[in-house]
């Protein structure tokens, strides 16, 4: 069961050495479940995060995350190689799912951000679980990318990641000319390219 | 249309982000189809900033989901005792239940139905049918194409009637926050023709159909000949 070994990382076979991202990916289109556990095992703590992040609600979170594992389960060929690394591509996914679910809760958000409002790094953030060494390093390098934003940059990544407002949204809720927004979002992405990519 | 660089960059760091409003998502599907294929500079600011907007995630700290979540995974990809496919383990099982008879019954005989009359049949008697939804692909000439999806399926399927002849073959393809894929083929057989796609909705914004004259290219080489947007709604 998933759940069972859900803390076991990283995956390991009898060869000893963890199989790639896309050979687990590969494996899906012919139904191993092995395969889809172990993408589970090492995905799920950055998905749920990600997910309980912008949704705020340990329900709505598993919903979503559960969605996103089904739909690599239906489709793993949406799934394209070519384009980058399975990481970026399944968290899109379930963070597209999130921002899907929170505009439907729009209101509900509305009324938690005004009481809670949060910066887009978290500056304590204690780790719940234990990473594979190349995920955790990634995500200290994102860490540091953001802080090379100037502070109304990170505000408008952290609006419309996390929050998922639209630009005109943004604008309304920041007092900023629409066009201003959407110049920050611009630059603060060239930015973020320059130093991640 | 001409396009500016500029302009497309800023649509597609909103795309990418998920933030775009509605008239700007459409303009920004339109610069995906029309200029980023062809375009080295967008083609590239696109890839990048989907790896930017991936790598965002992590600023989200790592968190251990309940057991119950494990549990639920785990049955999508329980062996399923059904036969359909499509329908993958219990979660699925829950969400067929919800469904309509008359739904499921539309999408088997859709997926068995040989004969042309009956395809027809099965496409205009349901498509009222509770939980079905109807978006015409449009397009500048006068092709009738439509994609049907039933709420809770994983499954579009593309009819069209009286489709001309193609140049080469009338191509389906999906664009999602993943990438670029075709399904597969749109034949013209008799009147009505359909294809069936084992595939989430959700996963896709976009679907086009493009008349590919060199048959098995991996992106649309043509314009597309009609397209829609790809509800999310679920």
């Amino acid at each position: 069961m998933v759940g069972a070994v859900a803390r076991d990382s990283p995956v390991l076979h009898t060869r000893g050495v963890a199989e790639s991202d896309l050979e687990l990916v590969r494996r899906l289109a012919v139904r191993d479940q092995e395969a889809f556990e172990d993408l589970y095992r090492r995905y799920v703590p950055a998905a749920y995060g990600l997910a309980y992040r912008v949704v705020r609600h340990p329900h709505l979170a598993q919903e979503v995350v559960q969605e996103a594992f089904t739909a690599l389960w239906t489709a793993p060929h949406s799934y394209d190689p070519s384009r980058g690394p399975f990481r970026t591509f399944f968290l899109s996914l379930t963070h597209h799912r999130a921002v899907d679910l929170v505009r439907k809760e729009e209101r509900r958000r509305n009324r938690e951000r005004e009481a809670n409002p949060e910066p887009l790094v978290d500056e304590d953030v204690a780790e719940t679980v234990v990473e594979e060494a190349a995920l955790a390093e990634r995500r200290r390098e994102v860490r540091e990318a953001v802080e090379t934003l100037s502070p109304e940059q990170r505000r408008a990544v952290e609006l419309m990641y996390f929050q998922g407002l639209t630009q005109r949204r943004i604008a309304e809720e920041t007092g900023t000319p629409l066009g201003t927004v959407k110049t920050r979002i611009l630059a603060a992405m060239r930015k973020l390219r320059e130093r991640l990519t | 249309m001409t396009w500016d660089h500029e302009r497309v960059e800023e649509l597609l760091a909103g795309h990418v982000l998920g933030g775009l409003d509605p008239e700007d998502a459409d303009l920004a599907q339109q610069a995906l189809l029309e200029h980023v294929p062809g375009c080295d500079r967008c083609r590239r600011a696109y890839d990048d900033f989907q790896a930017v907007a991936g790598d965002l995630a992590l600023l989200a700290p790592a968190s251990e989901p309940p057991d119950t979540l494990g549990a639920r995974v785990a049955r999508v990809a329980a062996p399923s005792r059904r036969r359909t496919p499509v329908l993958v383990g219990a979660a699925a099982a829950l969400i067929i239940a919800s469904l309509t008879a008359s739904n499921l019954l539309f999408v088997r005989r859709l997926s068995d139905s040989e004969n042309r009359g009956e395809r027809m049949l099965s496409i205009v008697s349901n498509l009222a049918a509770p939980g079905t939804s109807v978006v015409p692909l449009t397009g500048p000439g006068d092709h009738r194409v439509a994609m049907i999806y039933v709420k809770g399926l994983k499954r579009i399927v593309v009819f069209a009637t009286y489709l001309p002849d193609p140049d080469g073959e009338y191509k389906v393809w999906l664009f999602g926050p993943g990438g670029t894929w075709s399904p597969g083929t749109l034949r013209v057989r008799d009147d009505v023709s359909t294809l069936e796609i084992p595939t989430d909705p959700t996963l896709w914004q976009f679907m086009t159909i493009t008349d590919e004259p060199h048959g098995d290219v991996p992106t649309p080489t043509e314009s597309p000949v009609v397209s829609a947007s790809v509800s999310s709604d679920e």
